[in-house]
């Protein structure tokens, strides 16, 4: 991360709240991070872990009115957008933050044809007319590979397959030139050799347009191999942000070392036959343990871990960890290692 | 691929051979029926206490197929034999008998426990159906399967909403052990898992395999988790296995193209391997008119025109390691012109 470019997004001390029946919950609490223009950063983390509630809280598509922002900031290119009205939200979404959602089935709407729904996005933002509009959304689906487009965007979503959907999503998200693409889980409900050609499709793209990126997901794998930087994300807050290679190789963080030691990799990896398991389960939102909301699935609890939140320390350039153990010089300060 | 081909016969417990399911869609709407095959000629064997992988992409016919061999669903044509006997001929209260012998895990175990049933209650009625045991012979029989399974003694009380997706796994896990089978079908049991509680799981499969001499067939998408888990493992691909071999040799040795191009799809840790990927154009035909001779040839990169002409024939490369490809990858390839 250089000091001279300033991040296109920077997301500081991000709180989010919930009115759920068990009482007010917070998905996401005191996340931060940032993304440089044209850059790639990873969100992964398993379910409930807050990954998709802070890519809506950017969006703003927070559901209302049980859901908010509660604390920190969002800023886009230093402006806050939090404090957006919601008509100056609609203008940043779509046209310079867009998302492509996991379930692309769910996302369109089934009685209108495809063609004219990634033409109703492109309206939306630009002044052009229906024709001009239509004209842009076949060049579009040209562009993220769906084969003859123009004779294609006439059918309706049922017509397509899964992959094929998602290129729709896509082609959509594109329409006015993101700055930022969000993908939650673009390739969650896709075959393996699908997933592989939508990863491919969403690396060229970002480069061909140089677009920054944040991709959600809690496959690991597929991080691996897109992003440059990672952000492990447990029971709403970011545990761990480091490098991918750092992360894949020198994880610090218990949960993140546990994690990846969770993933069958097979035999030919030459590991022991029989899988990491990581005890107990995830801690509901509305009865989260206090300190470190990891510990409790550890042995070996210190007090300190009990009491307080660990704060945040950079163990290596670019590499943050969120946990009592790594800085050990502060356990010994308080003197409360047992 | 017969058994007695390999020499000594290796003990068999379960003998698939022409397996075929086809569904009709449903006609009306002036539409003509049109017939699915969903499986369309499957033939396998499991041996006794080894774990047979089924993998595929969606559509591939990898559950119908586990559902056809507890006959959940009628073959269209095909042979079961289980432990010697004839699955397909039994009647209703001999295949009643039968199932005590097979089960089945399913992905879901939400959508497969009755949700106004305790779990003590849900565990209790699989002996009521089968008119095993006392009321306290069952309540004990419960508690030994809860601890079997990995769950306090408590949990009997718990209805399923109160559970984790990982407990409720242990839940559906628990019910398919009650009658002590000799075979398990898992249907993507992990599947609907997050990492951490996928491999608790993984590990009760294997843990439970070794205590009770378990044979498994494991169906998943997941090529990883199927690696880890099984001896052997089948490719299929529209309806039909493309390739079956030992786990180790058909990861590191596909035959057929379809299994080379599925292992280079998963995505991998070492960064660098990355840019050996393999991309398959297009999606999966439909299983209404799979294509002709090779299914897989519309996207197989080695394809001839004998490919689309004639259905390749089910061969053994090595012993053990059989393909169905004119062309298959490896050593044989190089008189290829």
């Amino acid at each position: 991360m250089s000091a001279d470019t300033a991040p296109i997004l920077e997301v500081r001390d991000l709180r989010v709240a919930f009115d759920a029946p068990e009482g007010l919950v917070s998905p996401v609490d005191r996340v931060s991070f940032s993304l440089q223009a044209g850059k790639t950063i990873g969100l992964v983390g398993e379910s409930g872990c807050g990954k998709s509630m802070t890519a809506l809280a950017i969006m703003g598509l927070l559901p209302r009115p049980s859901g908010r922002v509660a604390g920190g900031e969002i800023l886009f290119r230093g402006q806050d957008l939090c404090r957006r009205s919601d008509r100056e939200m609609q203008k940043i979404r779509g046209n310079r933050i867009a998302m492509v959602f996991q379930e692309p089935m769910t996302s369109l709407n089934p009685v209108l044809s495809v063609g004219e729904q990634i033409a109703e996005a492109v309206r939306v933002h630009q002044r052009v007319g229906k024709r001009d509009a239509i004209n842009q959304a076949v060049d579009l689906m040209a562009l993220v590979g769906i084969p003859a487009p123009r004779d294609r965007a006439r059918d309706y979503p049922h017509q397509f397959s899964g992959g094929m959907r998602q290129r729709v999503m896509i082609a959509i998200a594109l329409a006015c030139r993101p700055d930022i693409l969000i993908a939650d889980e673009p390739t969650t409900a896709l075959d393996v050799t699908i997933q592989a050609q939508i990863m491919d499709l969403l690396m060229r793209l970002r480069e061909e347009r140089q677009m920054a990126m944040i991709l959600i997901t809690h496959d690991l794998g597929v991080l691996a191999e897109a992003v440059e930087h990672v952000c492990v994300m447990y029971a709403g807050r970011i545990v761990e942000s480091a490098p991918v290679d750092k992360l894949l190789n020198d994880p610090r963080h218990p949960y993140t070392q546990r994690l990846l030691a969770a993933i069958p990799r097979g035999r030919r990896s030459g590991r022991a036959s029989r899988l990491q398991e990581i005890p107990g389960s995830i801690p509901p939102l509305w009865d989260l343990p206090g300190g470190c909301r990891f510990c409790p699935r550890l042995e070996g609890r210190r007090d300190l871990c009990r009491a307080e939140q660990p704060p945040r320390r950079e163990v290596g350039p670019g590499h943050f960890v969120a946990c009592w153990a790594a800085c050990s010089d502060a356990l010994a300060l308080a003197g409360t290692a047992s | 691929m017969t058994a007695a081909a390999q020499g000594e016969t290796p003990d068999i417990l379960l003998d698939v051979q022409g397996l075929t399911k086809h569904f009709g869609t449903p006609n009306g709407f002036g539409r003509t029926p049109q017939v699915v095959r969903a499986v369309d000629g499957v033939s396998f064997t499991l041996r006794r206490g080894e774990t047979l992988g089924l993998v595929g992409e969606s559509g591939c016919g990898k559950s119908t197929t586990a559902r056809l061999l507890l006959r959940l669903e009628e073959p269209t044509a095909g042979t079961i034999s289980f432990d010697g006997q004839d699955v397909l001929s039994q009647s209703p209260r001999q295949m009643r008998q039968m199932r005590r012998r097979m089960q089945i895990v399913f992905q879901d175990p939400l959508a497969s426990l009755d949700p106004r049933m305790s779990v003590a209650e849900t565990l209790t009625e699989v002996f009521a159906i089968h008119k095993i045991g006392s009321g306290r012979e069952r309540r004990d029989k419960v508690a030994a399967l809860l601890e079997k399974v990995g769950l306090r003694p408590d949990y009997a009380a718990r209805f399923p909403h109160e559970m984790s997706g990982g407990q409720r796994q242990r839940v559906g896990i628990a019910r398919a052990l009650a009658l002590s089978p000799d075979l398990i079908i898992a249907d993507e049991p992990v599947s609907a898992l997050d990492v951490s509680i996928q491999a608790q799981i993984i590990n009760l499969f294997q843990d439970l395999q070794a205590e009770l001499a378990l044979s498994y067939i494991f169906v998943s998408h997941d090529l990883s988790v199927v690696e880890h888990i099984s001896d052997r493992v089948a490719v299929m691909y529209l309806g039909q296995v493309v390739e079956l071999g030992p786990t180790e040799t058909l990861y590191e040795n596909p035959l057929h193209p379809y299994t080379a191009a599925l292992l280079s799809a998963v995505p991998n840790f070492s960064r660098t391997r990355r840019r050996e990927r393999l991309l398959l154009k297009g999606d999966l035909p439909s299983p209404v008119s799979p294509p002709s001779g090779c299914r897989f040839h519309p996207r197989c990169p080695r394809a001839e025109a004998i490919c689309s002409a004639v259905k390749p024939e089910w061969r053994s490369v090595q012993p053990d390691h059989s393909v169905a490809c004119h062309f298959p990858l490896g050593a044989g390839t190089a008189s290829r012109s």
